[in-house]
């Protein structure tokens, strides 16, 4: 007898696709959320950024951010990054925990 | 149109959650009320012996940060190539010394040697090698599931009943027709076996080789918890090991077994669900 394979095999199949399914989710999400993160900053070259957390960033969030440029430091929830890298950049801004990313201003 | 009305009868008399999940849940209850009695009790700090209270509001930091999702899907990621590459590597060299003589002979002594040394003496030399990262933990836990895979696979392959294989060559099929017509499926059980056990070690293997040769994942998690003194987090990354491995075994590991050796008849359902 030849056991049927449609049924037996059902719920890892489904719990492959369920994950399939929600990690495309997932990316087409970050993707619309890095877009709008990412609006007032100029990706032309290698922008000066400063990053805003709602949290004090640990080492996790630290080693994101030199991934992504020069860190300067961390002051009143936010971060200083110079020279960032543009695709690293984009890829950061898909992270939910991202407060918002903003063109770094100098004082003159 | 009676068997409709049957069925539809039978699905409204159906319970939303069965008498076993409901068992479960009072379980996990029962710990979560003892644990938190013994905290009430013992009375110790909380970076000593922490409360489920704090364990949840570190679920819910690590969570906000981003650090848990990312943790438990580089885990997940890790895993999953590991087992993949050792189920791979297990099944073709399982079949290679099943079938061969040759090859048998070559490679058996080694092989048999190698499984004696466990993963954990080769972490420190692949780090040396190879540096922390994806790919000396991916060796590592490939390396943990190829031994159960390939003996499992070569004792599939040496109980096959050699009166299949001289049917098959009798009615002329080629070596390639009788290696995917009979051997393998007449090896399939012993393999799936190979591939659960094997998997039930990787998972134990990528939490211990997580702590050496990571910076990222839930072995990291409770390594790093432990040397910051923050055991709310170790006890995050306990509970999301043990949460991991169920849904493995009950999405994956299980439904497979279930659609081979259970099915077939090789092994008998264990009670319970």
């Amino acid at each position: 007898m030849i056991p049927s394979i449609h049924s037996a095999w059902r719920t890892p199949l489904m719990t492959l696709i369920g994950l399939v399914v929600v990690l495309a989710l997932v990316a087409v999400l970050g993707r619309v959320t890095s877009a709008r993160t990412l609006a007032g900053i100029d990706l032309t070259g290698r922008p000066d950024v400063v990053i805003s957390l709602s949290f004090t960033p640990e080492r996790f969030h630290l080693e994101k951010f030199q991934d992504v440029g020069r860190y300067q430091g961390w002051s009143e929830g936010q971060a200083v990054i110079l020279s960032s890298d543009p695709e690293e950049l984009r890829g950061l801004a898909r992270s939910y925990w991202i407060g918002a990313i903003e063109p770094h201003e100098v004082a003159q | 149109m009676t068997n409709a009305t049957n069925d539809l009868s039978k699905m409204r008399r159906r319970p939303m959650i069965s008498t076993a999940q409901w068992r479960g849940v009072l379980g996990v209850a029962s710990v979560l009320f003892a644990w938190q009695v013994s905290v009430w009790v013992i009375d110790l700090p909380a970076y000593f012996y922490p409360a489920p209270r704090d364990v949840f509001a570190a679920f819910i930091d690590l969570t906000q940060k981003g650090i848990l999702p990312e943790y438990v899907a580089d885990s997940a990621v890790r895993y999953s190539v590991s087992v993949a590459t050792g189920l791979g590597l297990g099944l073709a060299f399982g079949l290679l010394i099943g079938l061969s003589r040759f090859w048998s002979r070559l490679l058996g002594p080694i092989i048999n040697f190698f499984y004696a040394i466990v993963e954990v003496a080769w972490i420190p030399l692949l780090v040396i090698w190879i540096g922390y990262g994806f790919n000396t933990i991916v060796i590592a836990i490939a390396y943990v599931v190829f031994f159960p895979v390939l003996y499992n696979t070569l004792t599939g392959v040496q109980t096959v009943q050699h009166v299949l294989i001289n049917a098959m060559q009798t009615l002329g099929a080629t070596r390639w027709q009788v290696l995917v017509t009979v051997i393998i499926p007449s090896a399939l059980p012993n393999i799936i076996t190979g591939f659960r056990v094997g998997a039930g070690f990787a998972f134990r293997g990528l939490i211990f080789a997580e702590m050496i040769a990571a910076g990222s994942g839930i072995g990291f998690l409770i390594f790093d918890g432990a040397t910051t003194r923050q055991t709310d987090r170790v006890v995050v990354g306990m509970i999301m090991m043990g949460v991991m491995w169920l849904l493995i075994d009950r999405l994956l590991l299980r439904p497979v077994e279930q659609a081979t050796i259970v099915r077939w008849g090789l092994v008998r359902n264990q009670g319970g669900n």
